[in-house]
């Protein structure tokens, strides 16, 4: 899996590149507007992450580059900016996320995801999880081949640790992606306690070889069994 | 008072005035003149009486103005010296009509041929006073209603006419919006004045739009520079996190970093929220509904409030649809709402009510009454909430008065927020 990284800001690039390394994927900085556009038209990215404001010019026209060469590279933009005109200008150029800084790098882990397997559209990936198959297209959830019922929260709680799988997951972040953006300023997240109380029960009762154990003063993490 | 009538109307009383005090002052003009003139004609009269009376034999006396214009009373020397011509105004009756009218009358003496004494008086009808008073306010009242009408047509066709670039350059003005670029140019003119106010209207506008512009940039580069280090900070420190090596303690030192990092970047976002708002810069509007707003966000908090342990109840009486901005619908809704719940004490309640026109949130506290004075004041907070940034009412008052609705506070027992539309 290759990505892309077109970031001004050299601590954010490093930082990106660092945890885009952990997830074992290959990856290719780019610093600037031009060096953007010359690795998009050379090669080919499973996903591009891009700065929309960069020093030499737009990461919007990077996109627009992108799509006039008709290439199908997964697209998520960054950006500090949190206009709904942006928002919406960058999704109508083709990009396939739009996620505002700061943002939760397990948030973002998960919607690199999330976009390359949509890009794969073969409907028949599983996310695995030792004994657990999550089906996400059809909002499944196998453990050793038996379905178990989940909630709509407590399925898209489990999905997103799956995504996070050696991660520790903040509160907040399952609270932003569970819950949606406006919650994040609720400041108070002990309110997803329930939820994954009753995710943890589930997952015993299905026997799955893993746990959802709390990490103090941070979140949660999978731990296996 | 359009300043077309205003101008009119000091221009009418002055008029007015000035015309009525001409008219009188005319009158008495006219009134001395005719004067000169029939004691002229009593004179030249008497000469004609005397000189007639001189070629007669004998002179009787004449007591009334029966038949002849004068009377003649035969008097003694004495008497006849001391009389000086004197000319008066009088009433005589006539006893052809049988009334009395007003004729002047002209007292002299003569003395006769034959070296008599005569006292004589003369007589000439006099202009009827009344009368000419009567013709002259007619003459008037014509005159007034023909400057009334021609002030009226004036004012209505001529200086309407005029005025219009004004009125263009005043709707141009209402209809201006900064954020929105407006490409209707200003009407021309051939008034200089006119003219002249249009260019200085689009200078202004030019310039405040320049600033507009770069305060916009200005906002959104703070924004950028706030957030990517924030960023970088926050992601960092949730790398830093997962190393193995970390002690338990440490990990949690590292949340808490986290957390205020995340609280100044929240705080951020709700200064460039209210900054924008403040800008206008939430221009689009929809018909909002707010029975849907109220719902999803109750379900939005579903979770939250259950967790506090507060009830959270919904009474639709009414439906409320609004046109406004519906992402500061959203936000307005989901601010009180929240306020409502974070604000109040565990196995508290929390009532929303919708009617046709407004919709209110009182929610159960321990906070007493908030002070009116501090009720939407920046970085005001409650006293249990260390959480809170202090904004969220200054966000919810802001989005009230860029989308024409006013938000109302009171308390009995319950903090009650009711947002209604103005008027």
């Amino acid at each position: 899996m290759k990505i892309l990284v077109v970031e001004d800001e050299p601590e954010m690039q490093k930082l990106l590149s660092q945890f885009l390394q952990e997830e074992n994927y290959v990856v290719e900085e780019a610093h600037d507007f031009l060096s953007g556009m010359d690795k998009i038209a050379a090669y080919d990215y499973d996903c591009i992450l891009l700065d929309i404001t960069l020093p030499d010019g737009s990461g919007l026209d990077v996109l627009r580059e992108l799509k006039r060469l008709g290439k199908a590279d997964s697209v998520i933009i960054i950006s500090a900016k949190n206009s709904i005109e942006d928002k919406v200008q960058g999704l109508d150029l083709g990009a396939d996320d739009y996620l505002t800084k700061p943002f939760h790098i397990t948030e973002l882990n998960a919607r690199i995801k999330s976009v390359i397997r949509r890009k794969k559209a073969d409907g028949k990936s599983y996310l695995i999880m030792e004994n657990v198959k999550i089906n996400i297209e059809e909002r499944l959830a196998l453990v050793d081949e038996i379905p178990m019922e989940l909630n709509r929260k407590e399925f898209d709680i489990l999905v997103f640790f799956g995504m996070n799988k050696s991660r520790i997951v903040s509160k907040s972040a399952i609270a932003e992606n569970i819950w949606g953006d406006y919650i994040d300023q609720s400041n108070d997240f002990d309110f997803i306690y329930s939820q994954i109380k009753n995710l943890r029960k589930k997952l015993r009762e299905h026997k799955a070889k893993f746990d959802i154990s709390a990490v103090y003063g941070m979140g949660y993490k999978l731990s296996l069994k | 008072m359009k300043l077309i009538n205003h101008t009119l109307w000091i221009l009418s009383v002055i008029l007015f005035t000035t015309v009525g005090l001409w008219a009188f002052w005319f009158y008495l003009q006219l009134l001395g003149q005719v004067k000169t003139t029939t004691d002229e004609g009593l004179t030249n009269h008497k000469m004609a009486i005397i000189d007639k009376l001189k070629d007669e034999a004998e002179i009787y006396n004449q007591d009334s103005f029966q038949d002849k214009s004068y009377s003649i009373r035969k008097v003694s020397e004495s008497y006849a010296l001391q009389i000086l011509d004197t000319y008066k105004d009088t009433l005589i009756f006539s006893s052809l009509k049988g009334s009395t009218y007003e004729a002047r009358l002209l007292t002299t003496a003569f003395v006769s041929p034959s070296g008599h004494f005569y006292e004589m008086k003369v007589i000439s009808h006099e202009i009827d006073k009344e009368n000419l008073i009567t013709k002259i306010v007619s003459s008037l009242a014509y005159l007034f209603l023909f400057l009334t009408i021609s002030i009226f047509l004036v004012n209505r066709f001529v200086l309407k006419n005029t005025w219009k670039p004004f009125y263009e350059i005043l709707n141009y003005l209402n209809d201006f919006r900064l954020d929105k670029s407006n490409e209707r140019a200003l009407v021309r003119t051939k008034i200089r004045e006119f003219s002249l106010l249009n260019a200085s209207v689009h200078n202004l506008l030019n310039k405040n739009v320049e600033i507009f512009k770069s305060q916009k940039e200005f906002i959104e580069n703070a924004s950028h520079e706030f957030q990517t280090p924030l960023a970088i900070g926050i992601n960092k420190l949730e790398l830093l996190a997962e190393d193995p090596g970390l002690t338990a303690g440490r990990r949690e030192k590292i949340g808490q970093i986290i957390q205020s990092f995340q609280r100044l970047s929240g705080l951020n976002k709700s200064l460039l929220l209210l900054s924008k708002i403040e800008n206008k810069q939430f221009m689009e509007t929809e018909l909002v509904n707010f029975d849907t707003i109220i719902n999803s966000c109750i379900e939005d908090f579903a979770d939250f409030s259950e967790f506090k342990g507060i009830k959270i109840s919904y009474r639709k009486e009414g439906d409320w649809s609004y046109s406004m901005n519906k992402s500061l619908a959203e936000i307005m809704v989901f601010n009180l709402l929240k306020n409502a719940i974070v604000h109040n004490h565990p196995q508290g309640e929390v009532l929303v009510s919708l009617s046709s026109s407004f919709f209110s949130i009182e929610n159960t506290s321990n906070s007493p009454e908030i002070a009116e004075g501090k009720l939407f004041k920046r970085f005001e907070k409650g006293s249990e909430s260390s959480q809170s940034t202090g904004l969220g009412l200054s966000i919810i008052k802001a989005i009230a008065d860029v989308s024409g609705l006013k938000i109302l506070y009171s308390y009995e027992g319950r903090h009650a927020f009711k947002i209604a539309e103005l008027g």
